[in-house]
């Protein structure tokens, strides 16, 4: 067992990480950790990497895990955590509104996301957010029903990573 | 330091379905490898599952001080208070930290809701989901948040099985199937069947193995 108490770096944001991990994959001495989003926020758990090594993550409270953050490297071993991709609605934005739906439009799909407690992630004029089963896309469809011509909306499966700061309900 | 927070467990899991007997079972089996344990219990509005923990654990069975015990009434839905907004018992769970230094691990049971009870994880570091038989067998099938994600499904009363027609091998199988790999156990809290497995996972994955804390007098 190894245990860890901190994150080293993201090779997502860190190129000099990526090129590292890149280097390390070709070595097949690079493993994953894969953790789903509930977990990503958990700072004490222990876990296998793909290739069997047996983690325990003690991290500092508030610690929040990325996709694509190391947690052990050296020589000849960098361990790397992986979100787990999970079952999302994705809602596109038609660029077909008039004046008087530019309000309407965008608070209904905010009110009606968030009171059903959903976090979102926003990519330009997309907003994506989990669930749980299939059936809920029929349901969201019958919500978004007096916008339908506005939107697209489809099921579809990502990492997804909340937007800060506007992820619901959790007070840590 | 991170290192030194007293790890955290969460016990969820429907009204009846055996919350408060599982610590009941699981604390004595820590307690004899020389783990000890602190006891946070959410109920809605009774304190009435601490003050019986209190009486088995503590007064009875010596195996704790009684203020290890410690009842919250959350009132209203009672999820929000281990989920939503937790600061009610990370509050607790925190005080009971810094009084009791040399405890090996905080056992926070919510009080008793629906399936899709789960843990903050500013709370709990993991998350033990308990159902028993007694609801059908088609129980694990229809799934929930609290069945799928958390770490350890504990299915209990399995020797009333026969009696309401549940058939485990269903259970089983449903299982496997929703909780792709990860573990579940089968228990009689009454008998303490299944319950040593219970604690083994716990000493595994909650506890890393490490040695019980030096008390020191």
């Amino acid at each position: 067992m190894i245990t860890v108490d901190s994150v080293l770096g993201n090779i997502n944001r860190d190129k000099k990480l990526k090129a590292k991990c890149d280097e390390m994959t070709a070595r097949k001495v690079c493993e994953t950790i894969k953790i789903s989003r509930l977990e990503s926020q958990r700072v004490r758990m222990r876990k296998l990497s793909d290739k069997g090594t047996d983690v325990a993550l003690t991290l500092p409270p508030g610690t929040w895990l990325k996709n694509g953050d190391v947690i052990i490297i050296t020589e000849n071993k960098m361990v790397v955590v992986g979100i787990e991709p999970e079952d999302v609605i994705m809602i596109g934005i038609r660029d077909n509104m008039h004046e008087d739906d530019s309000v309407e439009v965008p608070v209904r799909v905010g009110h009606t996301i968030g009171n059903l407690h959903r976090p979102i992630k926003l990519e330009g004029n997309k907003i994506y957010f989990p669930i749980q089963a299939d059936t809920e896309l029929e349901m969201f469809k019958k919500l978004f029903e007096p916008i339908n011509e506005h939107l697209d909306i489809k099921k579809t499966t990502m990492v997804f990573e909340p937007e800060d700061g506007i992820e619901i309900h959790e007070h840590p | 330091m991170s290192s030194k927070r007293i790890p955290r467990l969460g016990i969820g899991g429907p009204v009846g379905s055996g919350k408060t007997m599982l610590i009941e079972q699981v604390v004595p089996r820590l307690s004899s490898r020389g783990y000890r344990a602190g006891i946070v219990s959410n109920d809605v509005v009774s304190r009435e599952d601490a003050e019986r923990m209190r009486r088995n654990l503590a007064t009875e069975r010596g195996l704790m001080s009684e203020d290890l015990v410690v009842g919250l009434a959350t009132g209203g839905c009672p999820h929000t208070a281990v989920r939503e907004d937790p600061s009610m018992n990370i509050s607790v769970v925190e005080e009971m930290e810094s009084k009791h230094r040399d405890l090996d691990l905080i056992l926070i049971e919510s009080g008793g809701d629906n399936i899709t009870t789960t843990f903050s994880p500013a709370l709990a570091d993991y998350f033990i989901y308990i159902i028993d038989v007694s609801g059908g067998d088609k129980y694990p099938r229809k799934r929930g948040l609290g069945i799928e994600s958390c770490d350890l499904l504990v299915i209990n009363k399995i020797d009333v099985a026969p009696y309401v027609g549940a058939d485990l091998s269903v259970m089983e199988r449903d299982a496997k199937i929703i909780r792709g790999g990860k573990p579940y156990v089968f228990v009689n809290c009454k008998d303490g069947q299944g319950t040593e497995e219970v604690t083994e996972h716990i000493i595994r994955d909650v506890l890393f193995e490490a040695p019980p804390k030096v008390v020191k007098r």
